[in-house]
């Protein structure tokens, strides 16, 4: 039995596309440790494993569909991203969006700086305490690259509700940070 | 440091994090062997609902053809054979004056002949000219004990072409019933063809709301995905969107396959109506209406369990096929028109009943449960709810 390490990226999508499962195997324990991250990072670590096994069960699905044009974990970061985002639509997280209206967009954060210590397990958890519109919002534009036409589309807001929330976010995960470093 | 630059510091720390994930290896492949389990069924579903529509339609086009086909049937076929190769090799037998100095020409002499006239011989229709040997070689003979033998192929020659066809197909003209070859009479493989024309209409979630328009459920449906919402310019927003009793025309023919056992396929248009407030290339339009249209292909199979001459009660299940056409939404003065791409499945159960006021025309009713499959469909009252309860009513009439 070949080893789930052993398997080239496109041994394993070639072998998905099959049906095999020692290769679906292989891919789910490649990348489930950077997917569930992702997963967090939108829905908290409560329905994450939810989302977790939702995303792998449609991307055995659908990889078929992957012409590989594009970067394979990109493609696998956008199934699990799509997965967390029809479970927000479900909860209809920014039903509180009042928030959103109100809040005043800042002219720029005055010290953003964030300290080299902090590494990626602080930030994750400091975005998972962001209210969840806030952290919706920032984990779209902010990290994966969606603009604010495409966010406000989206979920049913405006452009300037989805700025305003980008603006609450940051302040609000950058004291966060702040304080995570303040405690160390 | 700009915003821009701690979106970027957070970006990049996080990327590549990696984080012991929960084991849900065993869901995730219940999960897979379960949709693999769909799609079998699904595609079983759509070949078995397109074999029943070919089918159906070989039926109707095979009753449309002329009484004659029938003769095609290899049992069926005895006498019409034996008739024509009678009638075809009759012309052939020379008069027996020359058929005696053609033989003597050719030197034929009695020995010869002797034995194959003894036997009524076989003949097959392949070989009708072995039958035209025998006549030949009886006449030829020009003694008295040939002269006995003469006049049996005579008399074979009249009765052979029945006795070696009904030897082909195991029957003679005697063993077929004298109806049969009443060409009134329907010798079809099905008893009965009917047709109808049919209204339907949804009645889940209406009937329970007491009026027609069902308003409840989640803002969007996991159809979003589709291909054709992703590429949409309107995208629903709002959290209730109401959904307008869908309403549905159709015209189908039903054969029966056994007295119990009945057979339907036919076309039918579907139009389905919501209204929501949605983003019509980034502006907010409140109360757009969606309205959709569908053709598809239904098709059934019935099992009677009552069945008197003016009354009937069956089962049925079956499947659709159906193609939205035209998806127009219409938001102020304004309307627009998008393609809607994939097609829509759905599998249905009910319980009919049809009465007859005369032996060819009646009236019925079909209460039924339908299950609409995720298709990638634009947002309607059967995203929203894939499972409802169809009211089906309408005439039929027979063919």
């Amino acid at each position: 039995m070949k080893s789930t390490s052993t398997y080239t990226e496109s041994e394993l999508i070639g072998g998905c596309v099959k049906g095999d499962t020692l290769a679906q195997r292989a891919l789910y324990e490649k990348y489930a440790p950077l997917m569930y991250p992702v997963c967090v990072r939108y829905v908290g670590r409560e329905v994450a494993k939810d989302i977790l096994q939702d995303g792998f069960i449609t991307v055995f699905d659908k990889i078929q569909t992957f012409r590989g044009s594009g970067s394979f974990e990109g493609w696998l970061r956008r199934i699990f991203v799509n997965a967390s985002l029809m479970e927000l639509r479900k909860a209809d997280v920014l039903k509180h969006s009042s928030d959103i209206a109100d809040a005043e967009e800042s002219a720029g954060t005055k010290d953003p700086e964030v300290s080299s210590d902090i590494g990626a397990k602080q930030i994750l958890k400091a975005i998972e305490e962001l209210p969840p519109g806030l952290r919706l919002v920032f984990n779209l534009y902010a990290i994966d690259g969606y603009s604010h036409a495409e966010v406000a589309e989206m979920f049913g807001i405006s452009e300037s509700s989805s700025r305003s929330q980008l603006s609450r976010a940051r302040t609000l995960l950058q004291e966060k940070l702040k304080k995570i470093d303040y405690d160390r | 440091m700009t915003d821009n630059g701690f979106d970027r510091i957070i970006k990049e720390r996080l990327e590549g994090y990696t984080e012991e994930a929960p084991d849900v290896w065993a869901a995730i492949q219940k999960g897979v062997a379960s949709r693999r389990r769909w799609r079998v069924v699904r595609r079983a579903a759509v070949a078995t609902a397109a074999a029943a529509a070919c089918l159906t339609a070989g039926l109707f086009i095979f009753k449309g053809e002329d009484p004659d086909i029938l003769n095609n049937t290899p049992s069926l076929v005895a006498e019409s054979v034996s008739q024509s190769l009678a009638e075809e090799s009759q012309p052939e037998i020379l008069p027996m004056e020359e058929q005696v100095s053609a033989l003597a020409d050719r030197g034929v002499t009695a020995l010869a002949a002797a034995p194959v006239s003894k036997t009524a011989p076989v003949v097959t229709p392949a070989e009708p000219v072995r039958e035209e040997k025998v006549a030949e070689v009886a006449v030829a003979v020009d003694t008295p004990a040939a002269s006995e033998e003469i006049s049996q192929p005579a008399a074979v020659e009249q009765e052979t072409p029945v006795q070696e066809s009904a030897g082909d197909s195991g029957l003679t003209s005697a063993d077929i019933p004298e109806s049969f070859w009443n060409e009134e009479e329907d010798h079809s493989l099905f008893s009965e063809h009917t047709s109808q024309i049919s209204i339907l209409s949804n009645i889940s979630s209406v009937a329970s709301e007491g009026s027609f328009i069902y308003d409840n459920g989640p803002m969007h449906s996991s159809s979003q995905q589709g291909q054709s919402q992703a590429s949409s310019s309107v995208r629903p927003v709002q959290k209730n969107p109401k959904f307008f009793a869908p309403v549905a025309l159709g015209l189908q023919f039903k054969a029966g396959i056994t007295d119990r056992f009945a057979v339907g396929a036919g076309v039918r248009y579907t139009y389905l109506v919501s209204q929501y407030d949605a983003l019509v290339d980034m502006e907010r339009f409140n109360g757009l209406y969606s309205q959709l249209h569908y053709v598809g292909i239904p098709v059934n199979l019935y099992w009677n369990f009552v069945n008197t001459d003016s009354f009937g009660a069956y089962l049925s299940a079956g499947g659709a096929v159906e193609k939205c056409v035209s998806q127009r939404y219409v938001f102020g003065s304004r309307t627009l028109h998008e393609k809607v791409y994939g097609l829509q499945y759905s599998a249905s159960l009910g319980i009919g009943i049809e009465y007859w006021f005369v032996p060819r025309f009646g009236i019925y009713v079909d209460p039924s449960v339908v299950y609409y499959f995720d298709n990638s469909q634009p947002l309607s009252v059967r995203t929203q709810q894939p499972l409802q309860a169809n009211f089906e009513a309408g005439f039929r009439f027979k063919l």
